[in-house]
C-alpha cells in the first residue's frame, strides 16, 4: 500500500538520489519529443541539478538554455534558440521570468500560449525536454495550461535549502529604510528582483510553513524599493496588500506600519488628503493597541503633522508636534535621541513661520541632546548641524553657517567618506557660503542693517 | 467557420490513407486545389508556405503553412478569406463525401476494400478551443462554435465525432445541443471498481490489462509488471488511461530489475503525491470534493462551474457502469443504472486536505445530533 504523506505540516523529500537516476533513466528511455518538469525552487540548486546530469549524462548532446529575459512564446524561442541543429536532451530553466507575480501567472500570455502550442513542441523538439521551474510557476503551468501538463512524462521533485531562504528573507526583511535609499539603481533594481522571487517562493509554500509576518516585512521593504526608486503606483499597491492582508489578521503593528508608508507615498506625490485619512487611521490603531502613552503613538502624530507643515497648517501640526513632545518627554525623558529628532521638526516648523528666535533655540537643544547621547561622531549629529546652518543662511549669517558646515563636512566624510553623496552635498553648501561670503565682502556695506 | 475547413485540409486526408492505396478508389475533383492556390495568392504571398496545393485523394488540397500555427494574426487572415466561400466549400466537400460514400460502401459489398464501410470523421480537440470567433474565452466561445454555427457542424454528408467541453454540456444548453446534434455520449473513465469504490471490476481491470499489454509489444505482462504493481496502478489510475500509462512509464524509470514491482509502482504514486502541493488548490476544491464524495446520490449540491472545474482538472472522475450491457428490458430501476456516477480520483482521496475537508463536513452534523 502506498503510504500517505503528510504534506501540509512536513514535506517528505523523497530520496533525492532516487529522483537524480529515474530523471536520467527518463531521458535515456524517450526515444523521441517528451516533456519532462523538474520542481526546484532556488536558482542555484537547479544549476547544481544541471550539472549533475551533464555529468551523468556524458555521452549525450545536451543543450542548456538559460532564459534570462521574459519571452512570451517558448515554442518559438526554442525553435531560434535551437536552429537547425539536433540535439539528444534540451535544458530550459530561468522561465521564472517570463511569469508574471505568482497570483497572476496562471493567466499570463505565457502559459495560455504553452497550452495551445502544445502539440506543436514534438515537431520542433526530438528529443526530451527538461524544464527547471520553481513550485509557483509549475503550480501556474497547472492550472492555465492543463493540457500542456497533461502530456508530461514525469515531474522531479528537488527540495530547495530551506535554510538558505530563511537567512535570505531575515537578511533581506531586517534593512532599514536608510540602508536601502542608499543603494545604486541597478543595485536596487536587483533587489526588487530578489525580493519578489524569495516572495514568489514564500507564497508558493504550504500554508503552515507561511510566515504572514516575515512575508509581509519582505513585502514591507520592496514596496520600500519602489518608493525609493520613485515607481509610486507599485508601491501603493503593495502597501495596500499588506494594509488588506493586516486589517483582516488584525495584525496591527504590522498594520500601523503599511498605515505609515502608504501613507508617507502619497504626501510623497502631494496627495495630502489620501495621506491624512491613512495617517488618521494608523493614529487610531495606534491609541486602540499601545495607548496613547507610548512613542510609536507619538511618531504617528509626528508623521501627520509633517502633511499639515506641508499644506502649510502650520496651527495645527504645531498643535500635534507639541503633543508629541509631551509623550516622548513623559515615556522616554528628554535626553534621548528620538526626543531631539522631534524637537528638530517642531525647530523646523517654526523657522518656516518665521520663527528664528525659537527654531534656533530648539535647533541647539536638539543639537546638545545629540551630542550628549551619540557622541560628535554620529549622522544624526552632522544632520543636527545641518540643519542649524540653513537656518543661519536663511537669516544671510554666512560666517557661522560656513562654521557649522566645515564641522558637519568633517564628520560626513570621517563616516562615510568623501565620495559619499551627503559629503558631496555638504561640500557644495560651504563652497555657496564662501561665495555668498565674497559677494558680501565686494557689496557696499548697507547704510543701515 | 474557417477552423473547420483548415481542419478538413489536415485531417481529411490522414484519414483516407488508408483508401489511398487502394487504386481501385477513384475520386477527383479540382476545386480544393484551384481554391488554395488562389488563397496562396491573396494571403500567403507575404509568408513562408512550405507546400502549397499539394493533390490528395478525395480532390483535396493541403498547404502548410508555418505562421498559421502560431501567429493570430495569420489566422484571423486565412479565416478572412476563407469565411465567405463558406457555403461553397461545404457544398465541394459534401459532393466528395457522397461520392466517397457511394464508392466505399460499393466496394465494400464485394468485400473490398478490407474493413471499410463508411466514412466517419472524427474532429478532435475541439473541446480544447479557447477562443472562438471574437467570443469571449471559454464556455461563451463553445456556445458560439456548437450552437451558432451548428447548422454548418451538421452540414456535412457524413459521420462525424465532435468533442464538446464538459462546461457546455453542464449548462443550460445541453438540452439544445441534444436537439440539434443527433447524440451525446460521454466519454467515461474505465470502471475499475464497484461504485462502493472496493469491489473490483474484473471486465474494467482486464481491459486496462489489455492496453498495458499492447503497449508491451514483444514482453509478457508478467515479465514485465507484478500482479501486485498491476493492481496498484490500476487502483490508483481510477480507471483513466492517460495516469495508467504515466504511472507506468515512471514505474519503468524507476525500476532496475524486470518485472517491475510493486515498490517500483509505489515510488511513481509517491512521487505524483509530492507533486501535488496543497497550494495548487484552494481550499473551496477540497471542500466540493468532499461535499461530492459524501453524497450518495446524484444531488450534488454544489455549484455547476465548480463541478465541471473538478472534472477537468481530473480531481474526480466520472463512470457510467460498464456493466450495463447485459442489463436490457423496461425495468425501470436497471435503467436507471446507466446514469454516470461519480468518484474522487483514487490518488486525492488519500490526501489529507481531502480527509479532512471531510471530517469537517461530518463532524457538525453529530454535534447537532448531540444537542
Amino acid at each position: 500500500m502506498t503510504k500517505l504523506n503528510n504534506l501540509d505540516s512536513e514535506i517528505q523529500i523523497l530520496d533525492e538520489k532516487r529522483q537524480m537516476r529515474n530523471l536520467v533513466n527518463a531521458i535515456k528511455f524517450a526515444d523521441s519529443f517528451s516533456l519532462l518538469f523538474v520542481r526546484c525552487n532556488q536558482r542555484p540548486r537547479q544549476k547544481e541539478i544541471i550539472e549533475e546530469l551533464v555529468k551523468q549524462l556524458d555521452d549525450y548532446k545536451i543543450k542548456i538554455i538559460f532564459l534570462e529575459h521574459q519571452i512570451e512564446h517558448l515554442l518559438d524561442e526554442l525553435q531560434t534558440r535551437l536552429g537547425d541543429e539536433k540535439y539528444d536532451a534540451v535544458f530550459v530553466y530561468g522561465l521564472e521570468s517570463s511569469f508574471p507575480k505568482a497570483n497572476e501567472a496562471a493567466e499570463s500570455k505565457f502559459v495560455v500560449t504553452l497550452n495551445h502550442s502544445r502539440n506543436s513542441f514534438k515537431k520542433v523538439l526530438n528529443c526530451p525536454l527538461v524544464l527547471f521551474l520553481p513550485e509557483y510557476a509549475l503550480s501556474a503551468i497547472y492550472h492555465g495550461a492543463t493540457d500542456f501538463y497533461s502530456i508530461r512524462s514525469g515531474v522531479y521533485l528537488f527540495s530547495a535549502k530551506a535554510v538558505e531562504t530563511e537567512q535570505l528573507i531575515s537578511k533581506y526583511s531586517s534593512q532599514e529604510f536608510t540602508e536601502l535609499e542608499g543603494l545604486l539603481f541597478e543595485e536596487r533594481q536587483n533587489r526588487i528582483k530578489t525580493i519578489e522571487n524569495l516572495l514568489n517562493e514564500y507564497q508558493s509554500l504550504p500554508n503552515s510553513q507561511c510566515d504572514f509576518e516575515k512575508e509581509n516585512k519582505l513585502k514591507l521593504k520592496l514596496a520600500a524599493l519602489y518608493s525609493i526608486s520613485n515607481n509610486y503606483a507599485v508601491a501603493a499597491t503593495i502597501y495596500q496588500q499588506i494594509i488588506e492582508a493586516t486589517r483582516k489578521s488584525k495584525s496591527y503593528i504590522l498594520l500601523g506600519e503599511g498605515l505609515n508608508c502608504l501613507a508617507s507615498v502619497y504626501a510623497e506625490q502631494n496627495k495630502y488628503k489620501e495621506a491624512i485619512n491613512l495617517y488618521k487611521e494608523a493614529i487610531e490603531v495606534a491609541e486602540k493597541t499601545i495607548g496613547r502613552n507610548h512613542i510609536n503613538y507619538a511618531i504617528c502624530l509626528d508623521n501627520l503633522a509633517s502633511v499639515y507643515t506641508s499644506q502649510r497648517k502650520y496651527n495645527k501640526s504645531t498643535k500635534l508636534i507639541l503633543e508629541a513632545l509631551d509623550i516622548f518627554e513623559k515615556t522616554i525623558g528628554t535626553n534621548n535621541p528620538e526626543y531631539a529628532t522631534i524637537l528638530n521638526n517642531l525647530a523646523t516648523l517654526y523657522k518656516l513661520q518665521g520663527r528664528y528666535k525659537e527654531a534656533l533655540n530648539l535647533f541647539e537643544e536638539s543639537l546638545n541632546i545629540v551630542k550628549e547621547t551619540l557622541g560628535k561622531n554620529h549622522i544624526n549629529y552632522a544632520s543636527c548641524l545641518n540643519n542649524l546652518a540653513v537656518l543661519y543662511m536663511e537669516q544671510e549669517k554666512y560666517q557661522l553657517a560656513l562654521n557649522i558646515y566645515k564641522e558637519a563636512y568633517r564628520i560626513w566624510v570621517k563616516i562615510l567618506g568623501r565620495n559619499h553623496y551627503q559629503a558631496k552635498k555638504i561640500y557644495g553648501y560651504i563652497e555657496t557660503c564662501q561665495i555668498k561670503l565674497k559677494n558680501k565682502a565686494k557689496l557696499p556695506v548697507p547704510y543701515k542693517n | 467557420m474557417s477552423r473547420l475547413q483548415i481542419f478538413y485540409w489536415q485531417s481529411l486526408p490522414k484519414a483516407t490513407d488508408v483508401l489511398q492505396k487502394d487504386e481501385s478508389f477513384t475520386i477527383k475533383g479540382n476545386y480544393f486545389k484551384k481554391s488554395i492556390e488562389k488563397l496562396g495568392e491573396t494571403v500567403f504571398s507575404e509568408w513562408e508556405v512550405d507546400k502549397i496545393g499539394v493533390e490528395l485523394p478525395f480532390g483535396f488540397a493541403t498547404a502548410d503553412i508555418k505562421r498559421l500555427a502560431k501567429d493570430d494574426s495569420a489566422r484571423k487572415k486565412v479565416r478572412e478569406a476563407l469565411k465567405n466561400d463558406t457555403y461553397l466549400l461545404l457544398q465541394e466537400i459534401n459532393k466528395l463525401l457522397v461520392e466517397a460514400r457511394k464508392q466505399i460502401t460499393d466496394l465494400s459489398a464485394h468485400g473490398q476494400p478490407e474493413n471499410c464501410k463508411d466514412v466517419v470523421i472524427i474532429l478532435d480537440n475541439l473541446e480544447k478551443i479557447e477562443r472562438f470567433d471574437g467570443a469571449e474565452m471559454g464556455l461563451e466561445s463553445a456556445q458560439k462554435l456548437f450552437l451558432q454555427y451548428s447548422t454548418q457542424l451538421t452540414a456535412i454528408e457524413s459521420h462525424i465525432i465532435y468533442t464538446v467541453p464538459i462546461d457546455l454540456m453542464r449548462s443550460n444548453d445541453a438540452s439544445i445541443i441534444g436537439k440539434l446534434y443527433d447524440k451525446s455520449f460521454v466519454l467515461p473513465m474505465v470502471k475499475v471498481f464497484q461504485r462502493d469504490g472496493e469491489t473490483p471490476f474484473e471486465i474494467g481491470r482486464d481491459a486496462m490489462t489489455e492496453i498495458l499489454k499492447k503497449r508491451l509489444g514483444d514482453i509478457k505482462r508478467e515479465d514485465a509488471f507484478t500482479d501486485d504493481a498491476l493492481d496498484l496502478l490500476i487502483k490508483y489510475s481510477g480507471g483513466h488511461i492517460r495516469t495508467f500509462l504515466l504511472f507506468a512509464r515512471e514505474a519503468c524509470t524507476d525500476a532496475d530489475v524486470l518485472p517491475i514491482s510493486a515498490e517500483n509502482v509505489d515510488y511513481a504514486i509517491d512521487s505524483e503525491y509530492q507533486n501535488i502541493s496543497p497550494n495548487f488548490f484552494p481550499q473551496y476544491t477540497w471542500d466540493v470534493l468532499a461535499k461530492l464524495d459524501l453524497s450518495s446520490n446524484q444531488n450534488i449540491n454544489v455549484k455547476p462551474e465548480q463541478c465541471v472545474e473538478v472534472l477537468e482538472k481530473l480531481l474526480l472522475f466520472e463512470y457510467i457502469n460498464g456493466d450495463d450491457a447485459s442489463v436490457k428490458g423496461t425495468d425501470r430501476k436497471n435503467r436507471n443504472r446507466q446514469t454516470p456516477w461519480y468518484a474522487v480520483n483514487p490518488i486525492y482521496r488519500e490526501l489529507d486536505q481531502f480527509i479532512a475537508a471531510k471530517e469537517k463536513l461530518t463532524k457538525p452534523q453529530e454535534n447537532d445530533e448531540a444537542e
